[in-house]
């Protein structure tokens, strides 16, 4: 303490004596812009800490010496330099500014706390809303992509109503809330805390199906003021939980400053094509190799003999393969009775899909009075989804208002209200494009599918062996996954209504000179009600003991009660130093409820939707889960001259989802900036230089019950009457679970060069997560599926690089953005030194994601061919690789080395052109349709060695000779000599690609790079001569592309974006979402 | 009015903290939904509750008849090209339910586990009281355990189920499987001496929802289980089988067996046998789980075993099938003219195209019953057991009793089952005494000819009674005995899955995660690898 109080005293005399080395005196002055006087402008001396500001009537006076420079600063102007000289007395006039590197850019910070962005000691991104809103996005997350660095954006495909997902700096927790914290007008939102740990989507094969949203899509692009990304722990530890993964910190739109009433109108329209599909072959139709084909009763070709059907053949329509014979345009019975030709259909994976929608407008009037000011819009949104049978539309109103209740007293009164309803939301095409079940042949008329799925009357399809059904079909078909997708997105309607009402409540009060309180409480409180129509399946009359169809409906209401206090007294102590202390309570209920009611065993009247025509007694089930969390929070900041500045924050948090004894901790962090360029005469082109560095601790509580150990107990109706029976649960509790902690820390550089024509901004992390919580899979023979521990430590590092510039400027002006990122995630130590955890397991284990001690996070291990001492692989009698089901060795890792985006904006007159370039590199995914489908003989990558043309060799085969032979490049496994058995290609893909235990495993592994074309606007400002006449101020058209296309990929048969899921992890993992789309618009911009 | 708008503007902001202090966050841990302190009566209607024994859906659908019943022809199968390859993820769910809760089954390791916790810490007073709590529950776990090592070989046992029983995860090492028969043969014989003694209490009886707290039948029903157990290692183990059978077998009053009473008339399968009957409120039946692949009826046991010996069973085992033809113009269901079955051979094709020609399984007995049991043993099985025994070390005299006995309670037995029906469903009358008798005593089903053949009738009777719904004893007893002799058809199989395993390869989590003790059975862990009560 005394040391520190040496130090501050010495540093006192030091600047003291600076101040006096030169004469001083009085410079006068008016600060005005183009519409007169400007209040507020920061008018200080260049290298000191001498700093006024102009008063309401733009007057300012501060002592100087001549040789010194003053600059003037305000927000949303462009920065001035003046030299004095000789003046005694200044008048300058500001311009308003269009490039935001000249602006004095004040960030909204952890609390809802403005700083200038000068004096942070660690990196923020902003993103200003044009950059949301431009492209025409219907959320402003996905908007994001590549334009903030070390950010990761993935949008779930399937349109509006699909989540988004969004990852700052790498894992910051290995399973639960991996999503950062949303904070709209200072109160934390909900955005899928509903969901508990599982999180709005999964992606696996058997769970709910529809691709789910998450809470961010309601917060509308257009009232969007600005939108802050605190990265690191010391940026978001005011946050405390859940702040581990980042904070999105958001504010909405007010009423303007010098516009007094206006009225801003946008829309936007977009068509949604489905792009980036599989390349398929459209050569051979449905069978196997000749082997099968005949033991299943076919011809070798793989023709089945049908005496009606014109050729004396038809299609083997059951086979999953398309190793059959050739499409030419043979006439054939088809199975549902008809008489088609046998012809290639290249277009009917693409037919699964239509073109959609999307439509949305908005529009705000603004005031500012003395009092009252205040920010009105309503927007609407429609779309039709590329998925058939999906539609929606969203309702958003938004209230933001300021009013003066007294001289010190103000209070900020903000509601949103949304109202969205979705029909038939996305279906996850996994159990099509994932199983056998769901493979439709190169042959199949996607018209004839989409007919075929109902009977004539309605009900759902039968196959050939329901015969007591109406309607058979003549012959076995595979794809009955497909009509089931059909009769689910077609014929079924599951319509989600939601209502969401957002508020804050703020006040600002002055207590005194120095002291200020603010409070503030906010709601988030959404219902949501689901109405699921199941139609008839079959006749009731040829009903059993059960019915078909059902009728589900849920009612969730989801609710967080916000509120925060905060007593802040700042104030200057001496000339040049700034202190500023504050102490506060932040506290956060959130209740989830669901209710859902069903009929059970089938309706009793046929397509009648009710609760009251279930076949058996409805079930009615509620699941209720509440938590809280409050912390006390202090904070100091101080600055020195307005050069170097450092800040400290402290926060003691309880969280109900520790257990009672573990739920109490604290943490703090410390950061600090040093503008170098203020204190150091640089060289004139280097016109700003800043220094950052940040230490912070973070901690994080699991969600909801996670760690309870209880046992949960049903009512049964046994042949003892009613007897409770209890079970304990597969996922087990941990009641000495302690709350994951992230430490980080970071440095930084921020310049600027020829005034600001060239930036850079430059940041390093590094950081540990100790304690990380997962819920452990764990063999059941431990008596429960998974347990809840704290597993270990998991670290990140990583770069993140922005480089902005302005290369040509003038009447043709050329700005560009460039964002890099770096991060390694590491698993620093398990709980066990030699154990591994298995995020994610495929086809029998034989790929994984795993998490072993002292390896990357997100590794990929496999099972891979056997081969000799010398490295030549092992080859059976039958001509087969040999898998070696003894060993993993390593294949790569699922995450990204580096992502980024490059944008730039060309303008020339009136017209402006937007390019918006993302990229990511390094990292694999894991996709064992790839496989199955190239095994099945659809994809071009299985028409290698099919015919001599081809690649195949000729051989003969009881006496036949055929010219689709393949000898894998191996020794044999017994006599170690070169294999020389050959194969058909049917056989080798059909075996080598197969699923499980055996199959080529490597094959389901895919590098995964690309540079997408993200989005393109190109606009056009209408010229204010003629805009005028129609007494609108600014009006501006563009047209739109998002998503247009790859101008690199490697990954060639599925979307680098296609995988769905929450989990850190799912991005590396595909089992079959849905099609990705692009998009194609315009969007229209009046201000009145 | 400014006054006002302030002081409310305060109220508001005091509100903010409000929203929580201490003690809600340590109240607002545990889910209310939920029991924090379980007591054993629960817990044992929990392990009894257990849909891996339940004539459930998922079990017929993704267990027996995709594995056992496909490798004992008890289910009818599709012939495609990977029919014998294990479903991994199937029978890891199947491994996973007995170990664990939250799937299809009880998860009985984890539920006795939590019982032996809880009852370690009740006074000497309720452990005494609760003690008959423990051993049925015990007697419920070890059938469940002996059908695992059946399946699997070595399994975990003694160290399995470490959470609910400590809270902490702890590996378990895999048992060695003629150790656990052996443990298990002898934890059933101190449950049916405790049974002897044992009353009942009103809790017990309560929670048993399987023999409503009948100590007697809970003694015969572990006698009848270590009688099974007993046989199924008497072809590895003939001196401690023999020995310890021919007790139970000599001393009937002292060892009371589920085995239906001596006169076949007052057999009642719904009273005398042990079965899991349906929740009251169920209204699950498995025409889902026949439908969807193992409906029709299974060539070598129809077409060779019952048709030949005119068997009286067959009306209510199975429906003759049949199109829908033109009949005076109009679609008529025409029913097939006599009941038989597909040849196993059959390609797909095939299959597929002639299966409206031949049998299916009977509508009132098993697909549309939604009052059909879970059955854990019946009398008939019990005495196929005896009729064994006395073959073998016995009096072929005191065998054939036995096996007449057994026939005509499976005869029994099936119709019940098919009697329990509620649906509109066709309720077979009960076969006269004479066509029983002629099928008893003349038809190739009757007891005689040499030992051999005589040993031959009892284990394919055994296969037969088994049948459809206990497809797992049906391929244990299969895999013992050898008989009834079974084709396979190995034509266009996926290389190395062209005939059925001799036991389950350990599912992939399991390998995965408990890779360290793994290491111990890696050997072992092939399909072709032998359980040990295989000869």
């Amino acid at each position: 303490m005394k040391k520190m109080y040496l130090k501050c005293v010495s540093m006192l005399l030091l600047c003291f004596l600076t101040i006096t080395v030169f004469a001083q005196k009085n410079i006068t002055g008016t600060v005005k812009d183009a519409s007169g006087p400007l209040p507020g402008v920061s008018v200080s001396v260049r290298g000191t800490a001498k700093v006024t500001q102009t008063d309401g009537s733009g007057k300012f006076s501060l002592s100087v010496s001549p040789n010194e420079i003053l600059v003037f600063t305000a927000i949303g102007y462009a920065k001035q330099e003046i030299s004095i000289n000789d003046q005694t007395s200044i008048n300058v006039t500001l311009k308003e500014s269009s490039n935001q590197l000249d602006e004095v850019n004040v960030v909204t910070t952890a609390l809802g706390i403005k700083r200038q962005e000068k004096s942070l000691g660690y990196a923020v991104s902003t993103v200003t809303a044009k950059q949301l809103t431009e492209a025409g996005n219907t959320n402003f997350a996905s908007a994001l992509y590549g334009k903030a660095a070390g950010v990761k954006i993935t949008t779930a495909p399937g349109g509006a109503s699909s989540a988004v997902n969004v990852q700052i700096r790498g894992i910051n927790s290995i399973n639960y809330n991996q999503q950062p914290l949303y904070v709209v007008d200072g109160v934390m939102i909900r955005n899928d805390g509903q969901n508990g740990a599982a999180g709005a989507n999964n992606n696996n094969y058997w769970d709910d199906q529809r691709v789910r949203g998450n809470g961010i899509l309601d917060i509308n692009p257009a009232d969007i003021e600005s939108l802050t990304v605190l990265k690191g722990a010391s940026a978001s530890a005011l946050y405390g939980s859940d702040a581990a993964s980042g904070v999105v910190v958001i504010t909405t739109k007010k009423g303007s400053k010098n516009r007094g009433l206006g009225v801003d109108f946008n829309y936007q329209g977009s068509i949604d094509q489905v792009a980036f599909l599989p390349n398929f072959q459209n050569t051979y139709g449905p069978g196997y190799d000749r082997e099968t084909n005949v033991a299943n009763g076919a011809t070798e070709e793989g023709w089945i003999a049908d005496a009606v059907s014109p050729s004396g053949f038809r299609p083997y329509f059951r086979a999953y393969a398309n190793f059959g014979p050739k499409m030419e345009g043979q006439q054939v019975r088809w199975w549902d009775g008809s008489i088609r030709s046998y012809s290639p259909q290249p277009n009917n994976y693409r037919d699964v899909y239509q073109n959609g929608y999307t439509s949305n407008a908005n529009v705000a009037i603004s005031n500012q009075t003395e009092g009252v000011n205040y920010r009105f819009s309503a927007s609407r949104l429609d779309y039709k989804g590329t998925q058939p049978g999906n539609t929606g539309a969203k309702n958003t109103f938004n209230l933001n208002s300021t009013v003066k209740l007294a001289p010190k007293l103000s209070a900020d009164v903000i509601v949103s209200y949304v109202n969205t309803i979705t029909k038939n939301r996305p279906y996850q095409l996994g159990q099509v494009l994932g199983s056998f079940a769901g493979f439709f042949s190169r042959a199949e008329d996607m018209g004839l599918m989409k007919e075929r799925f109902q009977t004539s009357n309605g009900y759902k399809y039968a196959t050939f062996d329901q015969t007591a059904r109406p309607e058979p079909f003549l012959f076995n078909i595979r794809a009955t996954n497909l009509l089931d997708f059909y009769w689910q997105q077609l014929k079924n309607q599951y319509d989600e209504n939601e209502n969401r009402l957002l508020s804050s409540f703020t006040l600002n009060y002055d207590v005194a000179k120095n002291l200020k309180l603010r409070g503030r409480i906010g709601n988030d409180y959404t219902s949501v009600k689901t109405e699921n129509h199941q139609f008839t399946e079959i006749p009731s009359a040829l009903n059993t003991n059960t019915s078909t169809g059902a009728y589900t409906t849920t009612q969730g209401q989801y609710s967080v009660l916000y509120g925060d206090a905060l007593l802040t007294y700042s104030n200057k102590i001496g000339e040049d130093f700034g202190l500023s202390i504050s102490g506060g309570y932040q506290g956060r209920k959130e209740t989830y409820k669901d209710l859902k009611s069903n009929t059970r065993d089938g309706l009793v009247t046929e397509n009648f939707f009710a609760l009251s025509n279930s076949f058996n007694v409805a079930e009615t089930t509620e699941a209720r889960k509440e938590q809280l969390k409050y912390a006390y929070l202090g904070l100091v900041n101080l600055s020195y001259k307005d050069f170097l500045f450092a800040e400290g924050t402290a926060r003691q948090e309880y969280v109900s989802t520790l257990p009672p004894g573990n739920n109490q901790y604290s943490y703090y962090s410390v950061n600090s900036g040093f503008v170098f360029s203020d204190l150091w005469k640089l060289p004139k082109f280097w016109s700003y230089g800043k220094l950052r560095a940040s230490y912070g601790v973070v901690g994080n509580a699991p969600p909801i019950y996670e760690a309870n150990i209880s046992y949960k107990q049903t009512s049964l109706q046994s042949i003892n009457g009613a007897v409770p029976s209890l079970v304990s649960l597969a996922s087990y509790g941990n009641l000495d679970l302690m709350p994951e902690k992230k430490h980080e820390a970071e440095f930084g550089l921020e310049t600027r060069f020829l005034n600001g024509r060239l930036g850079l901004d430059v940041s390093y992390y590094n950081n540990k997560i100790k304690n990380q919580i997962l819920p452990l899979d764990v063999t059941a023979t431990n008596g429960a599926q998974r347990q809840i521990i704290n597993v270990g430590e998991v670290g990140n590092k990583g770069w993140e690089i922005a480089l902005n510039a302005t290369p040509v400027s003038g009447k043709f002006r050329w700005d560009t953005r460039l964002n890099f990122s770096t991060n390694k995630s590491k698993v620093n130590s398990l709980y066990d030194a030699n154990s591994e955890i298995n995020f994610y397991s495929s086809d029998q284990a034989t790929a994984k994601i795993v998490a072993r001690a002292g390896e990357d996070l997100g590794n990929i291990y496999i099972r891979p061919r056997k081969t000799d001492a010398n490295g030549n692989y092992l080859i059976n009698d039958d001509g087969y690789y040999v898998m070696d089901n003894s060993v993993y060795v390593k294949a790569g890792n699922i995450m990204p080395k580096a992502v980024g985006g490059f944008s730039n904006t060309f303008s020339y007159g009136n017209f402006a052109l937007d390019v918006t370039v993302d990229y990511r590199f390094g990292g694999k995914m894991i996709a064992p349709n790839l496989k199955y489908m190239r095994g099945a003989g659809m994809l071009e990558n299985s028409m290698e060695f099919r015919d001599a043309a081809s690649g195949g060799l000729s051989y003969t085969s009881n006496g036949k000779t055929y010219n689709d032979g393949v000898v894998l490049q191996g020794v044999n496994q017994t006599t170690g000599l070169p294999n020389t058995k050959v194969l058909s290609a049917a056989d080798y893909y059909i075996t080598t690609y197969n699923w499980g235990e055996g199959s080529l495993t490597e094959a389901e592994i895919f590098d995964n790079d690309y540079i997408k074309m993200r989005e393109i606007v190109l606009s056009y400002k209408i010229p204010a001569s003629f805009t005028k006449k129609l007494k609108i101020s600014n009006l501006r058209f563009s047209l739109i592309g998002r998503n247009l296309f790859y101008i690199h990929r490697t990954l060639k048969d599925l979307d680098p974006e296609a995988p769905l899921g929450n989990k850190w992890w799912s991005q590396g993992v595909d089992v079959g979402s849905t099609a990705a789309s692009r998009n194609f618009g315009f969007s229209l911009n009046a201000n009145f | 009015m400014k006054k006002l708008i302030i002081k409310a503007s305060f109220l508001v902001l005091s509100l903010t903290v409000a929203v929580g202090c201490k003690k809600d966050v340590d109240d607002k841990f545990n889910n209310p939904e939920n029991v924090l302190d379980p007591n054993l009566p629960g817990l044992f209607t929990g392990m009894l509750n257990n849909d891996r024994v339940a004539a459930k859906y998922w079990n017929v659908r993704t267990f027996l008849s995709q594995m056992p019943g496909v490798y004992a022809q008890t289910t009818y199968f599709a012939n495609g090209n990977t029919v014998y390859q294990q479903s991994d993820s199937y029978s890891q769910q199947y491994w996973d339910d007995f170990y664990s809760p939250g799937g299809n089954g009880s998860g009985p390791v984890a539920l006795y586990r939590a019982m032996e916790r809880k009852f370690n810490n009740l006074s000497s007073t309720d452990q005494t009281n609760q003690k008959i709590i423990m051993q049925a529950a015990k007697v419920v776990l070890l059938e469940q355990a002996a059908k695992m090592v059946d399946l699997w070989g070595d399994i975990p046992y003694s160290e399995a189920g470490s959470l609910t029983a400590t809270n902490m995860i702890k590996n378990p090492k895999y048992d060695e499987q003629k150790a656990l028969y052996t443990s298990f043969i002898s934890d059933l014989a101190s449950a049916a001496t405790f049974f002897k003694t044992a009353s009942t209490t009103a809790a017990f009886s309560k929670a048993d929802i399987l023999l409503q707290g009948n100590v007697k039948k809970w003694e015969s029903y572990a006698n009848s289980l270590r009688l099974r157990l007993l046989m199924r290692i008497s072809k590895t183990d003939e001196a401690t089988a023999r020995t310890a059978v021919l007790q139970i077998l000599g001393d009937q009053a002292n060892f009371p067996l589920v085995d239906g009473g001596s006169d076949v008339a007052k057999y009642n399968p719904a009273t005398m046998d042990v079965l899991l009957q349906p929740l009251t409120n169920s209204s699950s039946d498995l025409h889902d789980a026949f439908f969807e692949g193992s409906w029709y009826a299974t060539d070598y046991m129809l077409n060779t075993v019952l048709l030949t010996a005119n068997d009286p069973r067959i009306p209510v085992l199975y429906d003759k099938f049949g199109r829908v033809k033109k009949v005076a113009g109009k679609d008529q269901f025409v029913q097939n003219p006599t009941y038989k079955a597909m040849p196993v051979t059959f390609t797909t094709a095939q299959q597929e195209s002639s299966f409206a020609d031949y049998a299916v399984l009977d509508s009132g007995t098993f697909v549309f019953n939604q009052k059909l049991p879970g059955i854990l043993i019946t009398a008939s099985e019990v005495n196929l057991l005896k009729a064994e025994a006395f073959e073998r070390w016995g009096s072929t005299a005191d065998a054939k009793t036995a096996y007449d006995m057994a026939l005509r309670q499976s005869v029994a037995f099936y119709y019940h089952l098919n009697n329990i029906n509620q649906g509109a469903y066709v309720k077979e009358t009960f076969p006269s005494a004479t066509t029983i008798d002629t099928w008893v005593n003349t038809s190739n089903a009757a007891y005689t000819d040499a030992s051999t053949d005589k040993l031959t009738k009892i284990y394919t009777q055994k296969w037969v009674h088994f049948g459809v719904l206990q497809a797992t004893e049906a391929w244990s007893e299969y895999r013992r005995t050898g008989i009834p002799v079974l084709t396979f058809p190995t034509n266009g199989k996926q290389a190395g899955y062209d005939t059925p395993p001799t036991r389950l390869i350990y599912p992939a989590k399991e390998k995965t995660l408990n890779s360290a003790n793994y290491q111990a059975v890696v050997a072992k862990d092939t399909r072709k690898t032998k359980i040990f009560w295989m000869p």
